[in-house]
């Protein structure tokens, strides 16, 4: 396998198997492709393998068997000191938000593109942008504390979003938040793809993501046992 | 290029000054910290000063050593005192007094009170006698310089004053090694005190790392602030320190300076220079790099990476 069969899809998982024990395998044999722009949802029961696909996106974990190919990387072979610059690449967008709770909004939105040393005008610009993206510039001075479960969940987003990456990958980020604010954030996530950013986001909402007309992923029992709506 | 390394200064400022600003946040845990490594830099350090003022009193309290030279009886009150001019530049050492054999004999009938029986010795038993006294010079020197005096045709005995000096010296050079043996201990103690406040840190700031790792944040970036903590408290703990040692100046200057100056009038305890205080800082930040180094190695290589 070379790098530039990698490269023709955005994001490649190919005959991916990933255990974490010998008794517990939770993916399975798992191929599919992921084109760039596109946006994905990844549902299934809880235990079908949604979190782990995202983890392995994340180079959080390397994969048991088979190769996962991510803009022409082959992800589960990239050396540990290379992972940082792979994941500056990706906007990650989690559950529990992972804000910094003795930080500001600004400060918390800041923080990847302190990570990549962009120069100090342009964190401030492309910091505002970002919440204004999400709409919450008014508070870019205020402690994530005072925030509720929806705006810390978009200020989550707008940390996400804030350095441009190519990829946004979300695990459950309508899990605690009321339907109507679940609706908001996905709207939030359509605009990003609209905008050209690749979106994958695992997700147990079923009735929510069938109203926004997506690609599905289906897994169950760490095997693909659905994918539909696939984009053109 | 250019851009990348203004910005790679940013960085590094940026962390240093929140370093800081954290330690500011939680200033009641970080002054008991301050208050032990400002301790742990201060002993030695005051030690030492304290050590420099008793050798300063050296002089002060009369402790120059004598050399006594009796010439052979041979000798005039004319070479007597072309010998003490001559030994004095080649030995460098001060003439305190030049006895011929005559007032040698007079000043003896004096402090002796025997002057009937001084008579029957004849005209001028005793000897010329060279008094030197050498300044600033260890026993081994003083030791040399009397075999060399021994061995002048001119001479007939050299006597010595200096046991004593080789006592004060040997409690000095105690003193001294003693005050290094303490200077490693307590630069030990500083490097543990803080490598463990830095490991607390780390500990406490888990969440923190593990978002950071998340979004990208290589080693170096992590490890930064925690360095820069460290050596923030090197820094402030030696700044304490110095403060410390003034204020211990400032308590016994007094009694040190009456004491001295039952000696020498003139006499004023010296008081920790700046150079002191720039010394502990240095050191102190030195430490505390050392300590946050090896909390950082243990604490981020232990914990699993995410």
């Amino acid at each position: 396998m070379s790098e530039e069969d990698g490269a023709v899809s955005s994001i490649q998982f190919k005959r991916v198997t990933m255990r974490y024990r010998p008794d517990l395998e939770a993916l399975s044999d798992l191929s599919l492709e992921i084109r760039e722009r596109e946006m994905v949802f990844v549902t299934g029961p809880s235990g079908a393998g949604k979190s782990t696909l995202l983890r392995l996106l994340a180079a959080l974990e390397r994969p048991t068997r088979g190769q996962l190919w991510v803009w022409g990387r082959n992800v589960g072979m990239l050396a540990p000191r290379r992972i940082p610059a792979y994941r500056r690449g990706i906007g990650l967008v989690f559950q529990d938000h992972r804000l910094l709770l003795d930080r500001t909004v600004f400060d918390n939105v800041a923080l990847p593109l302190i990570i990549a040393g962009a120069p100090r005008h342009e964190v401030t610009q492309r910091v505002r942008a970002a919440l204004q993206t999400v709409g919450l510039l008014s508070r870019e001075q205020e402690r994530p504390v005072v925030l509720s479960g929806g705006e810390q969940q978009r200020i989550g987003i707008a940390r996400a979003i804030v350095a441009r990456p190519p990829l946004l990958i979300a695990d459950e980020p309508t899990g605690n938040l009321d339907p109507l604010l679940a609706i908001e954030i996905m709207r939030l996530f359509q605009r990003l793809n609209e905008m050209g950013t690749t979106v994958i986001i695992a997700s147990h909402a079923m009735g929510l993501i069938q109203k926004m007309d997506h690609r599905i992923l289906t897994l169950h029992q760490g095997t693909l046992a659905g994918d539909t709506g696939a984009s053109p | 290029m250019k851009a990348r390394l203004k910005s790679a200064l940013v960085h590094h400022a940026r962390a240093f000054i929140s370093s800081l600003g954290l330690l500011w946040r939680r200033r009641l845990a970080a002054v008991a910290t301050l208050t032990v490594i400002a301790i742990a830099l201060e002993l030695p350090a005051g030690l030492e000063a304290i050590g420099h003022n008793v050798a300063r009193l050296e002089g002060p309290l009369g402790l120059t050593p004598h050399l006594t030279v009796f010439l052979k009886p041979a000798e005039s009150g004319r070479e007597a005192r072309r010998l003490a001019s001559q030994w004095s530049r080649l030995y460098s050492i001060h003439t305190r007094r030049v006895l011929g054999r005559r007032s040698a004999l007079a000043e003896f009938r004096q402090w002796s009170g025997i002057k009937g029986s001084l008579s029957f010795l004849g005209r001028r038993p005793l000897p010329a006698i060279l008094v030197f006294s050498a300044v600033n010079q260890g026993p081994q020197n003083l030791h040399q310089l009397s075999q060399a005096l021994s061995r002048q045709p001119e001479v007939s005995a050299v006597r010595t004053d200096f046991s004593w000096l080789e006592r004060l010296h040997g409690i000095l050079q105690f003193l001294g090694r003693l005050d290094h043996v303490l200077y490693v201990l307590f630069a030990l103690t500083t490097v543990l005190i803080i490598g463990n406040t830095i490991r607390l840190d780390i500990g406490n700031a888990q969440d923190e790392i593990e978002t950071l790792k998340l979004l990208g944040a290589p080693r170096s970036f992590i490890r930064r602030p925690f360095l820069y903590r460290g050596v923030w408290y090197g820094l402030l703990g030696g700044l304490y320190a110095y403060f410390i040692l003034l204020a211990e100046f400032a308590v016994i200057a007094g009694p040190l300076a009456r004491l001295g100056r039952y000696y020498n009038r003139s006499f004023s305890p010296e008081w920790p220079s700046i150079h002191l205080g720039l010394t502990l800082l240095s050191a102190g930040a030195v430490l505390g790099w050392i300590g946050a180094i090896l909390a950082v190695q243990l604490e981020l290589t232990k914990r699993p990476s995410t």
